[in-house]
């Protein structure tokens, strides 16, 4: 089988083509960097089968960071190429294209976007640039599929020159500085430009990154999306999963809680302790219970509305705009403004946030945001219980929370930027325009988050349910309660109990800090908790792939930064929120 | 007492476009090559013809400039060029950031953000 290789500059749509040219879903927005390691799918084009990959964007075949590297050691295995352009910006994306002619591979090329260039009054004679450049180039859309089975057909033809060993053009290489020449001598004979008005996107453009008016327009998108992400949970909150779990999934718990009484053991663990007779999702601990409610039915409503919000927001392409806006707060910390976007994401899930760090260009930015992310970057899941646990008592304490744990990051930042050794590089991101977002597409990703949180967070907490039970059983926690008694009660001031959430956080952050309610702590205890299982470690997923992201070594010292920064914060945040809460 | 002022608040005489370019300097990569002095420093008071060289940050927004030199490591100026801010292109700078932020640029059709210790690295000189 063939090897198809799709490779491209950052942000031209190679995800999108992927996903038209095999059906497997891959994850897209509008911005540089999406797509930080390969995937591959199979796929048949014409009669034969295909090992369809997609790389991450690369601007040249020399690599400037890790995303970038993936995709040139890519080359080297492919058998064909697909080189997807974007037509929207002919003249930069002709520098990978020139290169790759350069090598002599067999290569089609995807002229994608093409209907975007067409808005924009920009024309280009792809019948002349296939003149040139010696190699089919198809206009595709890749979003609406357009162009996608004239590219399939072009794979084709492609297919059978190689199984007849045709030898493929070979441009003479260039001297980098010809090479752009090149490009504009030939961009300007098969390119031509319309004058046309300004449309309402390119205003929007304009205003949400100029430096002024922009930080205003940052402050209220933010500020909007805020709202709607609790307007979208409490919303799926109160008519879908509040009236069903309270509804049907109770009389249903009630009922096998009655068949069960007679066997204490299996009754403890899937029904969990009565409080005062009852079933109580959140204190009950038992896996069908505690189990299901807190990540189906506290965390899962949050976990739909920020991917939403942020799917829209990454498709629109806001995103490196507040990096650009954002690039001298960054600095503060030894980041620059493209460590906005592993931020936000690791707002969602910090997994996905540590991967994005791969866009950064150096180990010691690397180090520093994966970092800062586990730290000080609160999952969703972490969130909807800080809402649950801290909020009751008032919106402004989970500010508080939110405000102590920016802190802790700026501070943190600043001292890692001092310690780290290794070049901070500053900013160079492309900002692409806005664009209208494909519904489909951010359904479809809206979709496989939220798959990705039901398969993957689901099983870990019901194991993490069963796990507890069976300790409890044990009695191996009030062991644990003793020997930690110091540092949880001296230090920080928590009932010794307070050691199994944070404890637990280990495995899933959402259900330890669901098992801090039925401890009955003052406000600013929960408060000092809640900061504690955001600092301490990280769960498990991120705790895996900051091995892998970092390496062990780097990987220990992030975990040595974290315990510390536990251990000072925590004491810290419990005389301040005391101070500040009476 | 108090009325008389002390010197060291004659505001106009510290030269804060100095200043900044000194913290600037300590914030770029270790491969930042020795620079002319005045590399970072405004033009505002050295008015700028068509021959003296200008950079980035001290050149004029929303006029396109060509780009003379690129003055930094083979890795800065690798990255730079593969979005095609090499010598000999044209660019036009639309906005500098404030609080040390970056400025963008266009570059044919793209805009792009650069840090502004690279931008100050970047020289150019007027369209004739």
């Amino acid at each position: 089988m063939k090897r198809l290789i799709l490779i491209g500059n950052p942000n031209v749509g190679k995800s999108a083509v992927f996903w038209r040219l095999t059906g497997i879903h891959a994850a897209t927005s509008n911005y540089p960097g999406t797509t930080v390691s390969f995937k591959s799918g199979l796929a048949r084009i014409g009669d034969e089968f295909f090992e369809v990959v997609d790389t991450p964007g690369a601007y040249s075949i020399d690599a400037t960071n890790e995303a970038e590297k993936v995709a040139v050691e890519l080359v080297e295995t492919g058998d064909l190429f697909v080189n997807v352009i974007d037509a929207t910006n002919l003249e930069r994306n002709l520098l990978l294209t020139m290169q790759m002619l350069e090598r002599g591979l067999p290569m089609v090329v995807a002229l994608n976007m093409y209907d975007d260039a067409r808005h924009k009054g920009i024309r280009i004679d792809v019948d002349q640039l296939s003149r040139f450049l010696r190699v089919p180039v198809i206009p595709t859309v890749g979003i609406s599929g357009v162009g996608i089975a004239n590219l399939a057909q072009a794979i084709c033809e492609l297919r059978k020159q190689v199984d007849q060993g045709v030898e493929f053009p070979r441009i003479h290489s260039h001297t980098p500085e010809e090479r752009w020449g090149d490009i504009g001598l030939l961009t300007a004979r098969v390119q031509s430009l319309e004058h046309r008005h300004h449309t309402f996107l390119e205003w929007l453009q304009d205003i949400s990154l100029q430096p002024r008016t922009g930080l205003l327009f940052a402050a209220i998108l933010l500020y909007v999306a805020f709202r709607v992400i609790r307007f979208v949970g409490e919303g799926l909150i109160g008519v879908v999963f509040d009236p069903f779990f309270h509804g049907p999934f109770l009389s249903l718990a009630n009922h096998l809680s009655r068949v069960l009484r007679d066997d204490p053991l299996l009754h403890h663990l899937l029904i969990g302790r009565l409080v005062n007779g009852e079933i109580d999702f959140v204190q009950s601990m038992g896996m069908l219970t505690t189990g299901l409610y807190v990540p189906v039915g506290m965390v899962l409503p949050y976990v739909v509305a920020f991917y939403f919000v942020l799917a829209i927001l990454e498709d629109v392409g806001y995103l490196p705009r507040l990096g650009v806006l954002l690039d001298g707060l960054m600095h503060r910390v030894g980041l620059h403004g493209f460590g906005v976007i592993p931020v936000l994401l690791g707002l969602g899930c910090n997994v996905p946030g540590i991967m994005a760090t791969r866009s950064l260009e150096t180990r010691a930015q690397r180090f520093i945001a994966c970092t800062l992310i586990s730290v000080g970057v609160p999952c969703v899941s972490l969130q909807a219980m800080i809402l649950k646990v801290v909020g009751d008592f008032g919106l402004r304490y989970v500010v508080g929370v939110y405000v102590f744990l920016g802190v802790v990051v700026l501070l943190l930042g600043q001292v890692l930027k001092r310690l780290v050794r290794g070049a901070l590089p500053e900013l160079i991101l492309e900002i692409p325009p806005y664009r209208l977002p494909s519904l489909k597409l951010a359904g479809l990703k809206l979709y496989h988050r939220t798959r990705g949180f039901v398969t993957e967070a689901v099983p870990l907490v019901l194991g993490g349910v069963l796990l507890v039970n069976i300790l409890d059983y044990f009695r191996f926690f009030e062991g644990a309660a003793v020997l930690a008694a110091p540092l949880v009660t001296r230090l920080w001031g928590l009932p010794q109990e307070a050691i199994l959430p944070i404890m637990l956080g280990f495995l899933r952050k959402d259900i330890a800090a669901g098992m801090l309610i039925p401890l009955h702590m003052s406000l600013p205890q929960l408060m000092t908790a809640c900061v504690l299982l955001s600092l301490s470690f990280p769960c498990i997923a991120t705790f895996t792939v900051l091995f892998t992201e970092l390496g062990w070594r780097d990987a220990l010292k992030s975990i040595g930064t974290m315990v510390v920064t536990a251990v000072v914060f925590g004491t810290v945040a419990r005389f301040l929120f005391a101070l500040g809460v009476g | 007492m108090l009325r008389k002022k002390p010197a060291v608040f004659v505001v106009d005489r510290v030269d804060f476009k100095r200043c900044f370019s000194i913290i600037d300097r300590k914030r770029t990569a270790p491969s930042a090559v020795s620079r002319p002095q005045n590399a970072t420093r405004s033009t505002a008071d050295h008015a700028p013809t068509a021959t003296t060289a200008m950079n980035l940050l001290s050149c004029e927004p929303g006029v396109p400039h060509r780009i003379a030199a690129l003055q930094g490591g083979p890795g800065f100026r690798a990255r730079l060029y593969n979005l095609g801010i090499a010598k000999g292109q044209i660019v036009t700078k639309v906005h500098t950031h404030a609080f040390r932020g970056p400025v963008t640029l266009q570059v044919g059709q793209s805009q792009v953000a650069l840090g502004r210790g690279m931008a100050a690295r970047i020289r150019v000189e007027a369209l004739q």
